[in-house]
């Protein structure tokens, strides 16, 4: 099924942009991993907008992955692209949201406390 | 065209095919929506200013540098690079992003352990944040008559 999907090859002169774009994929589930900490550890102030970084964090994480694999594939660069833009844009929106959302509601919990 | 830009510039782009105009469209989006998560900050940050040093400042920088990373993605739309200056280009580009990323995890950590100080692993009585709800929602009932 991979030789369908063209050649996969790391130049050496790409070797760093897709280390770069690699770590931008680890970073942002390292983030999701902390979200699901701190989810675990304080429910309640976690309760509004949460969902929302959740989703969102992987799919900024995918945004670099999908620019891990354009780096790499040249067939397929154009779909890899427009993967990478979408998931951008959809991650960040959620990101918004949701820090928003978990904003205004600590703002109201620090209040009461 | 200037001799130092034919170094790095081949060429403008200025025919568009459709993926080309999709991709455009979509990059610029991710421009404004870094746009909208900045105001959404300072927003946050004047809502609840106890966040402003605990975690707030580092999301600022990742999104910064998070605009400057799309910004280029929008212009690299338009400008056709030399292949050895386009694999700079797209490093610096990636590295903004990276950095921005390792910021934004110091961010949550400082959060994480901010909340941590604040509240301990008590609970917080959601009969109090109800309590506090209803006194609001009272006030403005008696505002509005």
């Amino acid at each position: 099924m991979l030789h369908s999907m063209g050649e996969w090859i790391i130049g050496n002169d790409q070797i760093l942009t897709f280390t770069v774009e690699i770590s931008i994929f680890v970073g942002f589930v390292i983030i999701s991993i902390l979200l699901f900490l701190l989810h675990h550890r304080f429910p309640q102030i976690t309760r509004n907008g949460w969902i929302e970084l959740v989703i969102g964090a992987p799919f900024i994480a995918l945004k670099g992955l999908f620019d891990a694999l354009d780096t790499i594939n040249d067939s397929l660069h154009d779909i890899f692209d427009s993967l990478e833009a979408s998931f951008l844009l959809i991650g960040l929106v959620l990101l918004g949201i949701g820090l928003l959302r978990i904003a205004l509601y600590s703002a109201k919990v620090w209040e009461v406390r | 065209m200037p001799l130092h830009l034919t170094a790095i510039l081949e060429r403008w782009i200025t025919e568009f095919n459709l993926s080309a105009v999709r991709d455009i469209m979509l990059e610029f989006l991710a421009v404004i929506a870094f746009l909208f998560l900045l105001a959404v900050l300072i927003i946050a940050m004047i809502k609840a200013p106890i966040l402003s040093k605990h975690g707030s400042i580092e999301m600022i920088i990742f999104v910064i540098l998070g605009l400057i990373h799309a910004t280029m993605n929008v212009f690299d739309e338009f400008a056709w690079f030399t292949q050895e200056f386009y694999d700079v280009w797209k490093t610096l580009k990636d590295l903004c992003l990276l950095v921005g990323a390792i910021i934004l995890v110091i961010g949550f950590f400082r959060f994480f352990l901010f909340s941590t100080r604040l509240f301990g692993t008590e609970k917080i009585e959601e009969s109090n944040v109800k309590i506090k709800e209803e006194e609001e929602f009272t006030s403005e009932s008696d505002i509005n008559g």
